[in-house]
């Protein structure tokens, strides 16, 4: 065993050459600062009464500056002496390197103000980084709810919601027992223009050559070549065919012929009671023809049984009335033969004729262009 | 004045003189300015001070209040309680204003610092009409005592480890690891702060801010909290194990995560997290993102360290326990075990409260003046000084939220105080008896939360509660196992702000461990792997190396056994967890702790010899011998002051318990606290709803060392009375027991009932009718009531008042005319004292319109009345037995109760059958018997050292006797167990039980008889009841029950339509017949009347009502 003599240093002793411990806790510099020739300078600052020992060194991409420790244990640096077996203690005190990057730019977040979309962007970001899983998803549905962003099955959506909504408005104001009409037009004939209830193909499809043959006073001829036998006719359509004689042109006289037998067919449902067969055995109409008057007056049970309900008669007369004007140069003044042919009344039929938008006048009723429909009185609707 | 009765309420008192002496002054220090826009200006509130003053009476602040003044008027216990506001512009020095603001009237804590009780000698605590040994720790709020339950919290600032399958619900990839760490500031107000596991390995810090939780990734906090690097990062959490794949993967897969929107400087991250808090709080745009973000590392982040580098520390120990848990290295800490917890009092309650009613008193005044209708109208100054006034004026008061608190235990709170209850935290201190009372104080819940749970774990005794939690002392049904009991030594800790010399070892001990072999955490950045880390109050100070760590642990022990050292404080706990191989050990550590509200038991050092405290968490690891020749050389360290020392006071007094089956002793101590005994001693002075006492008590000959040292024998419970356990007579079958009519008539049970009653004539009266109606009897020359009351209205003092007669005697204010009440009880009673209340001390009552009416109620035993011995051997009364016709012994001795003794061997009470000795040897011998559990063992039996004393007085060894019939004179042809025992009378009685019934009340819609004693409603024939009269075929008993009895009523049915409904009664004009007719038969032929329950038409009823039409058939 042997002896060692110890030496202890006092702080004052030493003053300013106070060795000194330096940690880098954020990391050893890189070994070239050490093999090249370190420069570490000392400096003290003054911090309130004390005077605090700065250390500072840098390589060329850090620069580290010492932050003392703060602690309440005191140390010092024990140096053994091999060759005089002495041991020196030397206070010391322990430094933390700081380092940090020369030329570094921090990225700070600068924005202060709050603007109603700052905040909704600022809450978002708030729960992306520190967010519960509650708060995650109520931003999530916020944002499923807010139509202003590109969610396409939402966009989607609320187009097709969008024209849903139109379709159902428009159907409220087109009505069902009046064709198309043109409210725009000032010309009375292209108010309800025949093209638009009687499609080409039907057009072309009409029976017109009994009534023709009728106003020309030929018989019709059946396939076999015998003669037609001339079918029972309401006073009105004889009227009319009496009428028809006048006109001159063959082709005016066709439409005419085609006019009323569509009103001769029309007529045939609104009495048939359920059978449509009528309309081929008596009227000679085709099935395709047949096929549309059906549709467009009656509802379709089996292949010969319809139903013609109380809107379908209304229906069946507006048209009647449509193409009564058509014959007559819209402008009727005796509805009479009509409403005989009709089975109805002079008055119900004079409220067929203001339905479609006729002005009744001294001497009849007339088609007015632009139309304008009669406005209904609500008030029954109050009571 | 008892010293250790007193340390029994000490934590109550200790807590709430935190409250009042450290914790308002801390509070208001640390307060949070609280700040608002108005105007497009700044502004900052604050208080500037707050003050509780001493009780003063309500109508004078000069006056002294005494607790007794609050007690018998009914008042609060309450002081004083001001303070001063001021406002000022934000980054304004100086306030615009301050003024000052009452905060409405302080609840103050008996015998507290600030009660005017405190250093009173008896004499004079009697003369304030006190108990001579007044304990205080409670308050009056409304006349009722009132205590704060003790509540079991976590332990504060330290990391314990557990799973949860919950926490997988926090988020995805959430696992259910978890640390948790309840941090506790100095102030006692807490946050609790949670490390997640997630399952890529990363771990996330959960915090709560205005009760929604947020998430740091924690790599992301650990730049925030110090300026750092990876590599510092990586070292502190690896810390040179980098073998350890397990962990370094999961270190540089989170370092890497939050490598992310180039944020790398502390700065830079403060910054990041400030600009998202930004819009959540409500600081002036003038604070930086900086600012906001240090308030959220500041008030939510380890909250019971201040500085950042401490937290940093802390957040890697937890790091690395997480760590340690998820790779199965170490177990998790089981929190339901007393080792991880402490308590919550009072005056925890209190700061915490303050805190919050603070913030939101500026809150309310924030609104106040900005809604002012005055402030509205005003375009030049915003605020001036008589409006910020006013409008203190016009917010609530904080006083008012403190006794609504103390008077329903309700916590109305808008954080909710980090607790997990809102109800329940305080309870009523009756004064049953003196047993019942002191436990309220020493009673400790596990909190309302842990009652809904429907596992049982938590309700099971752990090890490590011995010494500190009472094994025996702990009711049995709901709450058993979550509502415990302090043992008798058990303490809990002061705050280090209570006491100098805690405050100084705290500030000492870091140099001083640093100079016992620890490394201080500042000196070095990386350590071995296998270091142990020690951390003071959840503060990481340093490490050390594991087998330096364990020598440090037994000197500091040693030190704190010798209070020789001052950095080592006698109620530091040295907690430490030894490094360990087994699976699921604790996690290794040396953790040190001197806060407050710990619990702590003395035990003794071996190598000191001297009294030591010990905590719950440090006891785990430590060799302590129960008795002194348990003690092995070498291995245990310390020894136990006395094998009692894990039992309650209660359970403490149970004789020879150690003799007992446990439950017995279980049920002993629900019974001492539900016996008729003497609750106190200034009846005369107390006006509590109901007191009982007993007429003739005694201290018993066999005690235990507890009954005198906590002064149990000044207010006794019971009486010695000498019994014989002998089947006789068959009135003693199924624990019935036989008293001897002379010994009852000598006084054996006798007891009373005090009742008060308040009778205020101004109740339920509008403002202006009060005050009007006053008691007086102007007409006692006429009205004949002289038998019955004074001339002042009042009953005659004294009187023995029955069911109806007059009571007292008002002036009606409709016509001026005296009116006679009469007395409503439904037993005759003696007046005992009549109380006019109000008044002041200066001036009397002009009127009396309120007063206090206290009647005595004799209570003697009756047949039924339940009495019990000290072992859980109850039993009811069944017959007084004339004297002459009971059994006596050759001496001529006469039982004074006889029970029978199938009451012993199911239910193994021995220590009754040894107290029943003990006692008779001690009434022989003229001396007391020392019972203290744990005194004899199997070559020292208790048996031998009794059956001695007895055999030396001329005795049976075992105490039995022959006896004779006291009928027939015959001799008993078996020896009987004779000897004397300490018998209670339990408060439950006949006459306060009974229920009889002939006709009454009925329920108006079912026309049954209504239930409940008080109405005089009839007992529930049920369901199981006829069950058993349907089995004995006992149909007409059935029938009689059922509706004759019950609800039996005649209904008219048309035989047609089979309706009840339709029938359409009335009474024919010229006579007084009934005619009937059915409505829709159109018939009146077709109605017969049946007899039916009447509660079947309702049901008829209810069925049209849902459309469903009930026909019947009647033939």
């Amino acid at each position: 065993m042997t002896t060692v003599s110890v030496n202890t240093f006092n702080e004052k002793e030493i003053g300013n050459n106070k060795p000194c411990v330096l940690k880098f806790p954020q990391g050893l510099p890189p070994p070239s600062f050490v093999e090249q020739e370190t420069e570490f300078v000392s400096l003290s600052k003054k911090v309130g009464n004390k005077r605090q020992r700065v250390i500072l060194s840098n390589t060329d991409k850090l620069e580290y500056q010492s932050e003392e420790i703060q602690s309440t244990a005191r140390y010092a640096i024990g140096v053994y002496d091999k060759s005089t077996n002495t041991l020196k203690i030397v206070p010391t005190d322990i430094y933390d390197m700081k380092q940090s990057v020369i030329g570094y730019t921090l990225t700070l977040d600068s924005s202060i103000a709050l603007s109603k979309e700052d905040r909704y962007d600022q809450v978002k970001k708030l729960a992306d980084s520190f967010g519960s899983k509650v708060t995650k998803k109520k931003i999530q549905k916020m944002e499923m709810e807010n139509v202003d962003n590109l969610d396409f099955e939402k966009t989607n959506k609320a187009v097709g919601e969008i024209a849903n909504t139109l379709a159902d408005k428009q159907s409220e104001e087109t009505p069902l027992d009046l064709p198309y009409f043109d409210l725009t037009t000032s010309k009375p004939e292209a108010i309800y223009p025949h093209e638009a209830f009687i499609p080409p193909k039907v057009y072309f499809g009409l029976y017109h050559q009994l009534f023709f043959n009728m106003v020309k006073k030929t018989p019709t001829l059946d396939n076999e070549g015998n003669p037609v036998e001339e079918p029972k006719l309401a006073d009105y359509f004889k009227e009319k065919l009496d009428q028809f004689a006048s006109i001159s042109e063959d082709e005016d006289l066709e439409h005419a012929c085609k006019l009323l037998t569509f009103m001769w067919y029309a007529l045939m449902i609104m009495q048939c009671r359920g059978d449509s067969t009528k309309l081929v055995q008596e009227g000679g109409a085709s099935f395709e023809v047949k096929d549309y008057m059906v549709s467009l007056f009656s509802t379709k049970i089996t292949n010969k049984k319809i139903s013609v309900s109380r809107e379908d008669k209304t229906k069946i007369i507006n048209f009647m009335v449509i193409v009564h004007l058509h014959l007559e140069g819209f402008e009727t003044k005796n509805i009479a033969p009509l409403a005989k042919a009709l089975a109805v009344t002079e008055t119900a039929l004079e409220k067929h004729f203001t339905r479609i938008g006729c002005k009744r006048s001294a001497a009849g009723f007339r088609l007015q262009a632009p139309l304008t429909f009669p406005t209904f009185k609500e008030n029954n609707k109050k009571r | 004045m008892s010293a250790e009765l007193r340390s029994l309420v000490q934590p109550h008192i200790d807590s709430f003189n935190f409250f009042t002496d450290h914790g308002v002054e801390m509070i208001l220090k640390n307060q949070e300015p609280f700040y608002f826009n108005h105007k497009d200006q700044d502004f900052k509130m604050e208080f500037s001070s707050i003050k509780i003053d001493k009780p003063t009476q309500q109508w004078d602040s000069t006056q002294k209040l005494y607790p007794n003044q609050a007690r018998e008027a009914g008042t609060s216990y309450d002081a004083p309680f001001s303070g001063s506001v001021s406002i000022s512009k934000a980054g304004d020095e100086k306030p615009l204003y301050t003024v000052p603001v009452n905060l409405g009237r302080m609840p103050i804590m008996v015998r507290s610092n600030y009660c005017h009780l405190e250093g009173m000698t008896p004499e004079e605590l009697v003369k304030r009409r006190e108990e001579e040994l007044e304990q205080g720790g409670y308050f009056i709020i409304n006349g009722n005592e009132k205590v704060v339950r003790m509540l079991v919290m976590t332990k504060a600032n330290h990391p314990v480890s557990l799973t949860r399958k919950g926490w997988t619900n926090r988020g995805p990839s959430y696992t259910k690891y978890g640390v948790t760490i309840r941090c506790v500031r100095p102030d006692r107000t807490s946050i609790t702060n949670n490390l997640h596991y997630l399952a890529d390995g990363q771990t996330s810090f959960r915090f709560l801010y205005r009760r929604q939780e947020f998430f740091f990734p924690a790599t992301l906090l650990l730049k925030a909290l110090c300026d750092t690097t990876e590599k510092e990062i990586y070292e502190h959490l690896v810390q040179g194990d980098n073998e350890n794949t397990f962990l370094t993967d999961r270190v540089e897969l989170s370092l890497r995560e939050q490598k992310v929107n180039n944020i790398n400087t502390q700065e830079e991250v403060l910054d990041y997290i400030g600009s998202r808090f930004r819009h959540r709080t409500q600081f002036p745009k003038t604070f930086t993102n900086r600012e906001i973000a240090e308030y959220f590392l500041d008030n939510f982040v380890f909250v019971h360290l201040p500085n950042y580098r401490d937290k940093y520390n802390l957040l890697i120990l937890m790091i690395q326990k997480m760590y340690s848990l998820v790779s199965g290295k170490t177990g998790t800490d089981n929190a339901d075990s007393a080792a991880f917890h402490e308590v919550l009092l009072a005056g925890q309650i209190f700061t915490a409260m303050l805190k919050e009613k603070l913030v939101e008193f500026l809150e309310t005044l924030r609104t106040v003046l900005i809604k002012s209708p005055e402030e509205k109208k005003s375009s030049g100054i915003v605020f001036s000084e008589t409006l910020f006034k006013k409008a203190t004026e016009r917010t609530f008061k904080i006083g008012d939220r403190y006794n609504y608190f103390l008077a329903t235990g309700n916590l109305r709170s808008n954080s909710g105080m980090d607790l997990q209850q809102t109800s329940g935290f305080v309870i009523i201190a009756d004064k049953l008896n003196f047993l019942r009372y002191i436990s309220h104080f020493r009673s400790i819940h596990r909190g309302a939360f842990f009652a809904t749970m429907k596992t049982t774990s938590i309700r099971k005794l752990m090890p490590e509660s011995w010494g500190f939690l009472c094994p025996v002392h702990t009711p049995d049904g709901a709450p058993c196992g979550l509502l415990n009991h302090l043992s008798s030594q058990c303490l809990i800790t002061l705050d280090p702000t209570q006491d100098r010399s805690i405050q100084e070892s705290n500030k000492l001990l870091p140099a001083f461990l640093s100079s016992h072999g620890m490394l201080p955490i500042e000196m070095t950045s990386v350590y071995s792997s296998k270091y142990l880390t020690i951390t003071l109050n959840g503060r990481v100070i340093g490490k050390i190396e594991p087998k330096a760590g364990e020598e440090l642990v037994t000197m500091l022990r040693y030190l704190r056994s010798t209070g020789s050292e001052p950095a080592v404080n006698a109620c530091m706990e040295v907690a430490y967890a030894p490094p360990s191989t087994i699976e699921n050990s604790q996690y290794p550590g040396i953790y040190l702790f001197t806060t407050g509200a710990r619990f702590m038991r003395p035990v003794i050092n071996l190598s000191s010899g001297k009294r030591e405290l010990i905590g719950p968490q440090e006891q785990l690891y430590m060799d302590i011998a129960v008795v002194p020749n348990e003690i092995v050389k070498g291995v245990t360290t310390h020894v136990e002051e006395s094998p009692t020392s894990m039992l309650s006071l209660l359970a403490n007094l149970t004789p020879f318990s150690d003799y007992n089956q446990s439950p017995r002793n279980m049920y002993q101590c629900q019974m001492a606290k539900q016996t008729m005994g003497t609750p106190l001693h200034s009846y005369p002075f107390r006006t509590d709803n109901k007191l009982y006492k007993i007429q003739n008590p005694q201290k018993p000959i066999v005690h235990t060392k507890n009954q005198f040292k906590y002064r149990i024998n000044d207010y006794p419970h019971g009486a010695n009375a000498v019994i014989a356990v002998i089947s006789n007579t068959g009135y003693d079958m199924e624990d019935a027991m036989i008293i001897n009519k002379s010994a009852y008539e000598r006084g054996f049970g006798h007891g009373s009932v005090y009742k008060n009653e308040y009778i205020d004539l101004d109740e339920g009266l509008s403002r202006a009718e009060i005050g009007k109606t006053y008691i007086a009897r102007p007409n006692h020359a006429t009205d004949n009531l002289g038998d019955y009351l004074d001339v002042d209205g009042l009953p005659h003092i004294g009187r023995y008042i029955k069911p109806g007669e007059p009571y007292y005697t008002f002036i009606r204010p409709s016509d001026g005319k005296q009116v006679t009440k009469d007395y409503k009880g439904k037993e005759d009673a003696y007046i005992e004292e009549i109380r006019v209340l109000g008044g002041t001390n200066l001036k009397a009552v002009d009127l009396i319109s309120k007063i206090c009416v206290k009647l005595r109620y004799n209570r003697n035993p009756v047949i039924g009345d339940k009495f019990s011995s000290r072992h859980g051997q109850k039993g009811v009364l069944s017959q007084l037995w004339p004297e002459v016709n009971m059994p006596f012994t050759e001496s001529g001795m006469k039982p004074d109760v006889i029970i029978n003794p199938n009451a012993f061997p199911s239910r193994m009470t021995i220590g009754m059958l040894v107290e029943i000795m003990a006692a008779k040897a001690g009434a022989i011998h003229g001396k007391f018997q020392d019972a203290t559990a744990f005194q004899f063992d199997e070559k020292n039996t208790a048996i031998d050292f009794f059956g001695e004393q007895l055999k030396k007085a001329g005795y049976n060894y075992y105490g039995n006797e022959p006896m004779y019939s006291g009928t027939t004179g015959q001799e008993f042809e078996a020896n009987i167990f004779f000897g004397v025992c300490y018998y209670q009378r339990l408060r439950h009685m006949v006459k306060d039980k009974y229920q009889v019934r002939a006709l009454g009340k009925v329920n108006s819609l079912t026309r049954q008889p209504i239930k409940g004693r008080k109405v005089g409603g009839g007992i529930r024939f049920g369901e199981m009841e006829r069950d058993s009269l349907l089995a004995h075929g006992a149909s007409f008993c059935l029938n009689d029950r059922l509706m004759k009895s019950s609800d039996y009523a005649k209904v008219k049915v048309c035989k047609c339509c089979g309706s009840t409904l339709s029938i359409f009664s009335k009474r024919e004009h010229f006579s007084n017949q009934i005619s009937s007719e059915c409505k829709t038969c159109k018939s009146e032929n077709s109605i017969v009347v049946v007899a039916l329950p009447y509660v079947f038409t309702y049901l008829v009823a209810e069925l049209a009502s849902v459309n469903i039409s009930l026909k019947l058939q009647v033939s």
